[in-house]
């Protein structure tokens, strides 16, 4: 039941999503509509877009926007043909450079503001693709919230040459 | 070329009254409604705009209005081809990668039209790495062309009889480089600094699938130094470019777009009533789009140089300073290709650019012409991008071409270099890409 409810959610959540591809929102039930959690629909992905790659490492950017009255706190994310997914805040090394390293507990949106993920700051990493990312392509990814709902999305494949930044020594990643 | 009726036009031009073309010049948004034009031509001046110049002190605009100008990016049609001329453009000729099909062809284009979408209404696109940049976007427009080997990924019966070469013509010397390629960018607006940006954001969402094939800039009068309307001079300093079809008018749709915009109160320009059929070429996919003849048409400022003002007029056959024909006094006046000067000898050579443009064409031979300058420096290359709109080339393009091809003055310092032929598609509903109507959803 709670399962079901969830899944629900995430579909009608998908409808208000900016970037969603249509036949997310196409799939969407009346009812689901009626029957989602509020707190849960008024968190959205727009402006959402990755980094094209062909292989590796690669990230995602956008907006997090939380519209509701209370903070939420993003704590995952999930694409499906990658090893591994990672939430990633981004440090001056003070030398002009920056470094990267996973966020603690996640990202915390607050109460009615915004959470741009960018790059040279917070993103959402990728790393270990199985398949290439093409440019124009549209992936679909799922970002899961601290009370356990998933959120699908979308982010549309950019070729974009910033987003380089190195990890900083001893956090325990492999360099770029 | 012209803005005056033609007399030896078969249509009725006797049922219009002067007043009457001067009102559908002046509903026709200040632009030349009246003619069909081909090569270097003059245009009409706008009177009023003259008289507005001479009553107004010279001020400058210091709040950046126009910066704020926006022209729509959705719509029935693209926006770019009705769009009043802005200052610059950017031309950008692409062809496919090998190996390229219509998927990579459509996620290419849902790219450059997310880009174009945000970028003309001054707003940054998805991973723009200098946003400000997209400020003040001052009537950006990006207008998507395609051509042959393009269209024929969705499918080589969709690909139009007319979207081919130009059959070749005598006077043309052209350079294969400038004649290829299977996307065209045309980017105007009247700041240069947010088309730069612009070009570089279409050009680097385009790398992947593309290279460039040839790429031009052009310019015309900078915005707010001579007044909308008002005909620019090309660099040879005709007035070159008024007689086209004027942006809303009955004429404009049915020449352009082909088809009608359904008022029953229409007015025509005096070259008389164009047909209604000319969407006719138009495959249904291009339907609310239309087609374009770019010619790359170099011009040779030294050999012009040796030409004194009186065979620059006989040429022309129309005064330099204010266009007037040289039958006549001034700009609107009808050339009488008849008049003889004290000699016997006609005023207005029958080999001028205008007696070999004007005559002998119905209403259906007019198009419309969206030309820019170009210069590559000092001393370098200098020709006219010759940007001409029309619903069919075959009736109403070439007829004129052919005849300017033949016999033209003018042609003695003017080389087609360059010769491109697009299919406009029609323009974008939001959540829509360009080219949806041939690549589908």
């Amino acid at each position: 039941m709670q399962k079901n409810s969830t899944l629900l959610t995430a579909m009608s959540v998908a409808v208000m999503i900016g970037v969603s591809a249509c036949a997310q929102g196409q799939a969407t039930e009346p009812e689901a509509t009626s029957s989602s959690h509020v707190q849960v629909t008024d968190l959205s992905f727009d402006r959402a877009w990755v980094k094209a790659a062909d292989d590796g490492m690669t990230a995602v950017f956008g907006e997090l926007k939380n519209t509701t009255d209370h903070d939420l706190t993003l704590v995952e994310a999930r694409y499906e043909d990658a090893d591994a997914v990672q939430l990633h805040e981004t440090d001056a090394n003070g030398s002009g450079g920056m470094s990267m390293k996973e966020k603690e507990g996640g990202f915390t949106i607050p109460a009615g503001s915004s959470l741009n993920l960018e790059p040279g700051g917070d993103h959402i990493m990728i790393m270990g693709l199985k398949k290439a990312i093409e440019p124009g392509e549209e992936i679909s990814l799922d970002l899961v919230t601290a009370d356990g709902t998933r959120i699908p999305a979308t982010a549309v494949a950019k070729q974009y040459s910033g987003a380089q930044e190195d990890y900083a020594p001893g956090e325990g990643h492999d360099g770029h | 070329m012209g803005t005056d009726p033609d007399p030896r036009c078969p249509c009725p031009t006797g049922a219009f009254s002067r007043r009457r073309l001067l009102t559908s010049a002046a509903a026709a948004s200040g632009v030349g409604a009246i003619g069909a034009v081909a090569g270097f031509g003059l245009g009409r001046s706008s009177s009023r705009a003259e008289a507005d110049a001479d009553s107004v002190a010279p001020r400058r605009d210091l709040g950046g209005v126009n910066g704020t100008s926006t022209e729509p990016f959705y719509g029935r049609h693209q926006a770019g081809v009705e769009t009043v001329a802005q200052a610059h453009a950017h031309f950008l000729a692409f062809t496919l990668r090998p190996g390229a099909g219509a998927a990579e062809v459509v996620r290419w284009l849902r790219l450059l039209t997310a880009d174009a979408a945000a970028l003309t209404q001054g707003d940054a696109p998805l991973a723009d790495s200098e946003p400000e940049l997209a400020d003040g976007p001052a009537r950006l427009t990006v207008t998507f062309g395609f051509g042959p080997g393009l269209v024929a990924l969705a499918g080589k019966q969709h690909v139009p009889d007319w979207l081919r070469p130009l059959e070749r013509f005598q006077i043309d010397d052209l350079d294969p480089a400038l004649c290829a390629g299977d996307l065209l960018l045309q980017i105007c607006g009247d700041d240069p600094l947010v088309l730069a940006h612009a070009r570089r954001m279409l050009f680097k969402d385009s790398r992947s699938f593309a290279e460039m094939a040839w790429q031009r800039d052009g310019f015309r009068r900078a915005y707010g130094s001579a007044g909308e309307g008002k005909t620019q001079r090309n660099l040879f300093g005709q007035l070159d470019g008024t007689a086209s079809p004027g942006p809303g008018s009955e004429d404009f749709a049915r020449l352009v777009w082909g088809e009608s915009k359904g008022s029953g109160d229409a007015v025509f320009s005096a070259r008389g009533e164009p047909p209604t059929d000319l969407g006719e070429s138009l495959p249904a996919w291009l339907s609310g789009g239309t087609s374009l003849v770019l010619r790359d048409i170099s011009m040779n400022l030294d050999t012009w140089d040796q030409a004194d003002r009186p065979a620059r007029e006989f040429a022309l056959g129309r005064r330099l300073d204010d266009g007037a024909p040289l039958s006549g006094r001034t700009e609107f006046d009808v050339p009488d290709f008849t008049a003889v000067d004290e000699r016997g000898l006609t005023r207005i050579s029958a080999a001028s650019h205008i007696a070999r443009a004007r005559t002998g064409l119905g209403p259906e031979a007019q198009i419309h012409r969206r030309t820019y300058n170009y210069e590559t420096g000092a001393g370098g290359a200098a020709g006219l991008l010759f940007a001409s709109f029309q619903a069919s080339i075959d009736r109403q393009f070439l007829p004129i071409q052919r005849r300017l091809a033949e016999v033209d003055l003018l042609n003695e310092w003017t080389t087609p270099i360059g010769s491109t032929v697009w299919a406009i598609p029609p323009g974008a509903a939001e959540g829509e890409y360009v080219g949806e109507t041939l690549f589908g959803g």
